[in-house]
């Protein structure tokens, strides 16, 4: 595949095949601008790796597996030094790879949704030619697709199993959980919170609903997002709007899940999406959050909000 | 490798993974595993399933219920209890069975009745659904499963 041609003032290829077509509907970028988001995302997936397996060393001090992750940790802190570097990068995300691999052995059936997602990004990292112009395309394009398909499956998801129509696992979020409780307790009434977080759990318990129009509009909003700003990703004109509407329902998301690894992971894929600026200038944010959480791993601050 | 390759490769990935949590929706439903698990982007779906395990000791037609939060067995049920949760139908009591017959060997067989506490959309209550296995000392496989 010789990507050399574009179409007049457009940065899509001039797609060849239907699949080439499908591949590049995420966009395409310019030679500098994927490589400086290759780099970038290949150091926040390598960071990521190393400082969330020293948070998870607190959960293995217990368990005959410990030696092996505090070994698979400084392989993940080596790869994310080494990573650093140009050079190193894709022999980096080998390693990383490979360690994740050990790691999800190890863990199975535990493991996190995002350690599949992490390894799915490595091993995608590592196997592309970070020099070439068109291996850098392929790989920024199989990482939003990656990310996009995810997003709109946790939609589909939601819609299937059917506990947002009627705002059902919100309540029994609320009821069970104090960060969903904390965070949601604007939505509904204060005898209807009260009433939630007064059930016992167990056989009978509920009934888990809030008759409530705000909450209900947010409860299907949260499946509406997932379902509707994905797919318009796709379009160049809409995709600004849609990466910038996607950051807001992350952070909204994560305010009440507090999955500070996962929310880092998906806000540096979905700003692939974006000009190559975005995700340059918040490198540095990226950067603080996951020192942030070394620090907290190793005991060093008090936990915040979001961790 | 050549381009062509890894683009065909990143294309059938792509399709893959596309194409597993529709397949994680069926068999989450199907075998009862949690569906948060297992990358099928179905976290905050669904509440987290809670399973209960009871035990009774089989003397002919007659069943003796064991108290399993005092039996030399609990940390053994508590495992499998989390283990199941987890994994659903792919996590049969057999193992729990031998061992609990171990411990209660005066028995002929032994009753597993596994209680898994799901939110039911209509009533917006929890309701149990009950899958019994009946163990045969001697016999590793069940006599029969029934589900309730």
């Amino acid at each position: 595949m010789k990507r050399g041609t574009r179409m007049a003032g457009s940065r899509v290829p001039l797609a060849r095949n239907p699949v080439d077509r499908m591949l590049w509907l995420v966009g395409d970028d310019a030679a500098d601008a994927s490589a400086l988001k290759v780099r970038v995302i290949a150091r926040l997936l390598l960071i990521g790796a190393a400082v969330e397996n020293t948070e998870a060393l607190r959960a293995w001090a217990s368990q005959p597996q410990y030696a092996l992750h505090v070994g698979l940790c400084a392989l993940f802190w080596i790869a994310a030094v080494a990573g650093w570097f140009e050079r190193y990068t894709r022999y980096a995300a080998v390693v990383a790879a490979a360690g994740m691999v050990a790691h999800h052995i190890s863990a199975f059936p535990l493991n996190a949704n995002h350690h599949y997602l992490l390894l799915l990004c490595l091993a995608l990292v590592a196997f592309f030619d970070h020099r070439s112009d068109e291996e850098r395309s392929l790989l920024l394009a199989g990482l939003k697709w990656i990310a996009l398909i995810g997003l709109f499956y946790a939609g589909i998801q939601k819609v299937l199993w059917g506990y947002y129509f009627r705002g059902e696992f919100l309540a029994y979020a609320i009821a069970q959980n104090e960060r969903f409780s904390s965070f949601f307790s604007w939505l509904i009434p204060a005898d209807e919170l009260q009433r939630l977080r007064a059930i016992k759990p167990g056989e009978g318990a509920g009934p888990y609903r809030v008759d409530s129009p705000l909450f209900m509009a947010m409860s299907n909003l949260s499946y509406l997002g997932e379902l509707i700003l994905p797919p318009l990703l796709l379009f160049a004109r809409t995709r600004t709007f849609a990466v910038a509407a996607l950051l807001v329902y992350v952070f909204a998301i994560e305010a009440g899940a507090r999955e500070l690894f996962f929310g880092l992971m998906i806000v540096g894929l979905i700003l692939l999406f974006a000009p190559a600026n975005w995700l340059r200038r918040s490198f540095p944010l990226f950067i603080a959050g996951y020192v942030y959480l070394t620090l907290l791993a190793l005991g060093w601050v008090p936990r915040w909000y979001f961790t | 490798m050549s381009l062509g390759f890894k683009k065909h490769a990143v294309v059938v990935l792509l399709v893959l993974f596309a194409a597993w949590p529709a397949t994680h929706h069926v068999l989450a439903q199907r075998y009862q595993f949690d569906p948060w698990r297992f990358f099928g982007w179905a976290m905050y779906s669904t509440p987290d399933p809670k399973v209960e395990i009871y035990a009774a000791e089989v003397y002919g037609e007659k069943a003796r219920p064991i108290d399993l939060a005092n039996s030399p067995a609990l940390q053994e049920t508590k495992d499998f209890a989390h283990r199941r949760s987890i994994l659903g139908k792919w996590a049969p009591p057999h193992d729990l069975a031998e061992s609990l017959m171990q411990h209660y060997p005066d028995s002929e067989g032994m009753m597993i009745q596994i209680r898994r506490l799901v939110l039911d959309p209509e009533t917006a209550t929890i309701k149990p659904q009950d899958t019994v296995y009946r163990f045969d000392r001697g016999s590793r496989e069940p006599r029969f499963v029934k589900v309730h």
